[in-house]
């Protein structure tokens, strides 16, 4: 993952809710300058939390998130607890997101009078609406499925960039209507204290950037990205909740009126209200992000707590049913299902406020106990391990960040008693629970790390040639074809098969599912007639196609391999959803092999090069057509097929440059018009052994809706075709990074 | 009201402060080729006394 990706994802994981909750009820009780007091001063005291995570991040990039990091440090009952409380604060954070989703919906039906003539108990179909909506995602983790990478990517720029408009919106119109800035004064209806409540249960709003940590075995530069990624997803979002607060202060209150007692009426659901009164379709906006915030927020709390709950089953602190992971969807089915059990309980007993507070008040204790931990690694093994990110003023930052949390833990009493009542009651439950638990030894520790088998003739040594290996109908013909490439190279073949599992379950868990790679692997590489050295490694990743661009990486591989069947179920897709990815985002050469018929023991005798001349890919696919005709005593064809009613001088610059090329090798060049060029080059193919072809470069819109003319010549064609896409640079560069 | 401005832009202004400082960290560990925290604070300090 990118650094782009990890900061969008930290982004949209903060903008879960709580500023959809929080700055409506925010303004009710302290103020117009309560709130922004009290996200100004939450967005500091988050920031010295962050330097924190993001300092463990970098030098712990395996641990993984909270309760990892206080296993490294302390482990036992200060492990437990921490895993305790994240696992419980990270479920009722679920049920907060799932009551927002259900206040804004209902919401926005009461908007319409059919709905409103009802006369629904709201408050009733509130929890309702929260209960079946959090339901579903139980239903869709258990499943397995979640967001790709790139449409929570989308999701999160999305709300990030609508609540930037409502933000800036609201700075226009104080500006274009000044009047309207009288809505700050007074400016703390509520005095310092309400404030300080305010601070402590709109703390969880501040909270999301530990997904990054979560991620950090999957960042590219990890060591540095993983704590720039942290740095850039907090500060956009205590930018974008302070320029949203003041929309929300501009866009509020009524004649006769004050500010906050409008706002105290309206609860949440204030700043849509607020919102929708500052331009028109504002409120509309609001409820579609919230909605979308929610909803992704909750998936990702849901995957969050069923993981804690996992990591404490397999360490061995609760019972090993927590630590069984589905062998059908590799997913940790019974620690999801105690998760959302917790989550459901929450969010149809409680109002949001005690849901809200509550969720806070564990996060309190969580950021406390990850801030001494960062403590005490840093005291006890600083010096031993390899930084990104050390945090300045140690040990001042984490001690005002300790104290400062805590003062605001104190001021949320008054506001939530019931929530601290069953936070308390969790934490004795948990400290009783680990003294008279049954002690079980934790699970041998799953390495995360390649498996790396060495076979074939000689020392792999650096490897520059990826093969992705995914099946064993592809992987022959593949390392057929494989092998020539890489003696004419002078190097070796490093054969990678990916062993995915789905993100809700850690990636080193994937151990457990390495059967089938390591039959593949040993049966593409037992054979008698490699020629080359071989080195055979299994990646460990939650997305097979990151996973290969990853090992390719990793190997600074020079050229990849992959295989395609030529068939493609899905119309949003060229080539398939893990192949799309790689051919676009590898950093590297990429040949796509579609084997044809009576492979891989087919004689190649004629070779068929389709060329519109020499262009970015063309210089690579001349020079692996002499590789191959080389290798197979071929004659080469290389063609030219000018569609019908084009005029141009290629064919006789494309004979001079041929005759150059080829010098020394069988060929022969074909010059054809044609009203259909891929119908020409298909039936000419039917004479030939194999195709070679260059990747093309007509646009994305044409590429998406028609597939790409080397696709199309690939599919009809019945003999072995190479899709060869050289590595441009720049653009190349662009794609893997922002698309 | 007064008082409440100055610490919500002081804090707002300290954040930043801190933002750009850690990234200022990063950079200088990435560039150094730095690892542990004796090295890095020890060439951290001897920056700010140049």
């Amino acid at each position: 993952m990118s650094l782009f990706q990890i900061t969008m994802m930290g982004a949209g994981m903060m903008i879960g809710a709580g500023v959809f909750v929080a700055t409506g009820i925010g303004i009710g009780i302290a103020g117009p300058g309560g709130i922004l007091l009290a996200f100004s001063l939450n967005g500091l005291l988050a920031f010295l939390s962050v330097m924190t995570y993001a300092e463990l991040g970098s030098a712990l990039p395996k641990a993984g998130g909270g309760y990892s990091f206080v296993q490294e440090s302390s482990g036992g009952l200060m492990g437990f607890i921490t895993g305790w409380i994240s696992w419980f604060g990270h479920a009722v954070a679920g049920s907060l997101y799932a009551i927002t989703f259900a206040k804004y919906i209902l919401h926005f039906l009461m908007s319409f009078d059919f709905f409103s003539s009802l006369g629904l108990n709201l408050p009733l179909y509130e929890r309702i609406v929260a209960v079946i909506l959090a339901l579903i995602f139980i239903y869709i983790n258990y499943r397995g499925a979640s967001e790709t990478g790139k449409a929570g990517a989308v999701i999160a720029i999305g709300q990030t960039i609508v609540l930037l408009v409502i933000g800036i919106g609201g700075v226009i119109v104080s500006i274009v209507s000044p009047e309207k800035t009288a809505n700050f004064t007074p400016f703390m209806t509520g005095g310092w204290g309400k404030m300080l409540m305010v601070m402590g249960f709109s703390l969880i709003g501040f909270e999301g950037y530990e997904v990054i940590t979560n991620t950090a075995e999957e960042v590219i530069d990890a060591k540095k990205n993983v704590p720039r990624g942290i740095f850039y997803a907090v500060i956009i979002v205590i930018t974008t909740y302070l320029l949203v607060a003041f929309a929300a202060v501009v866009g509020g209150g009524q004649e006769g009126v004050s500010l906050t007692e409008w706002f105290r009426l309206r609860g949440a659901t204030g700043f849509a209200e607020a919102v929708g009164r500052l331009f028109p379709l504002g409120g509309l906006l609001v409820v579609l992000a919230a909605v979308f915030a929610s909803t992704s927020a909750l998936n990702a709390t849901i995957f969050s707590s069923t993981r804690v709950s996992f990591a404490l089953g397999r360490d061995g602190y609760l019972p090993s049913i927590f630590a069984h992971i589905s062998r059908k969807t590799r997913i940790p089915d019974a620690a999801l299902l105690f998760s959302g059990v917790i989550t459901v309980t929450v969010a149809a007993v409680f109002d949001v406020e005690t849901v809200m507070a509550g969720a806070s008040i564990f996060f309190i204790f969580l950021f406390n106990l990850v801030t001494f931990s960062g403590m005490k690694i840093r005291i006890e093994r600083g010096h031993e391990l390899n930084y990104g990110y050390l945090m300045p003023l140690f040990p001042i930052v984490p001690i005002i960040s300790i104290a400062g949390r805590t003062l605001i833990g104190i001021f949320l009493l008054d506001m939530a008693l019931w929530a601290y009542i069953i936070a308390g009651a969790w934490l004795a439950v948990g400290f009783i629970y680990f003294f008279i638990r049954p002690k079980r030894k934790a699970a041998a520790a799953w390495k995360s790390e390649l498996v790396t088998e060495n076979s074939g003739v000689g020392d792999a040594g650096e490897t520059q040639i990826l093969v992705a290996l995914a099946n064993s109908e592809t992987s022959p013909v593949l390392l057929k074809y494989a092998q020539i490439f890489a003696q004419s190279r002078q190097t070796g073949l490093a054969l990678n098969t990916v062993v995915q599992v789905p993100y809700q379950t850690p990636i080193d868990e994937a151990a457990r599912f390495t059967q089938e790679a390591e039959q593949l692997l040993a049966k593409t590489s037992d054979t008698s007639t490699i020629k080359v050295p071989i080195q055979g490694f299994l990646r460990y990743a939650h997305n097979t196609a990151q996973g290969i661009i990853q090992s390719v990486r990793a190997r600074k591989a020079g050229l990849l391999i992959l295989g395609w069947s030529g068939s493609t179920q899905a119309r949003s897709f060229r080539m398939g959803s893990t192949l799309d990815p790689v051919v676009d985002k590898a950093s590297c050469d990429v040949i796509v092999i579609k084997p044809g018929e009576n492979e891989p023991g087919r004689p190649i005798r004629r070779i068929l090069c389709p060329t519109k001349g020499k262009g970015p890919h063309g210089k690579l696919v001349w020079e692996l057509v002499k590789q191959l005709a080389a290798e197979f005593q071929a004659e080469a064809t290389i063609m030219h097929v000018t569609p019908e009613g084009k005029r141009g001088t290629i064919p006789e610059r494309l004979k001079e440059a041929v005759s150059v090329e080829y010098e020394g090798f069988r060929y022969q060049v074909k010059i054809k018009r044609s009203a259909d060029p891929i119908a020409e080059i298909q039936r000419e193919s039917d004479e030939h052994d194999l195709v070679v072809i260059g990747s093309s470069e007509s646009s994305v819109f044409q590429r998406i809706l028609f597939g790409s003319k080397p696709m199309q010549i690939a599919e009809k064609c019945r003999c072995t075709v190479m899709m060869v896409r050289k590595n441009t640079g720049i653009r190349s560069w662009f794609k893997r990074w922002f698309v | 009201m007064i008082v409440a401005i100055a610490v919500l832009i002081g804090a707002y202004g300290l954040t930043w402060f801190l933002f750009f400082r850690s990234l200022r960290v990063i950079k200088l560990i990435d560039k150094e080729n730095l690892s542990h925290a004796g090295q890095i604070r020890d060439r951290l300090e001897g920056e700010e006394e140049v």
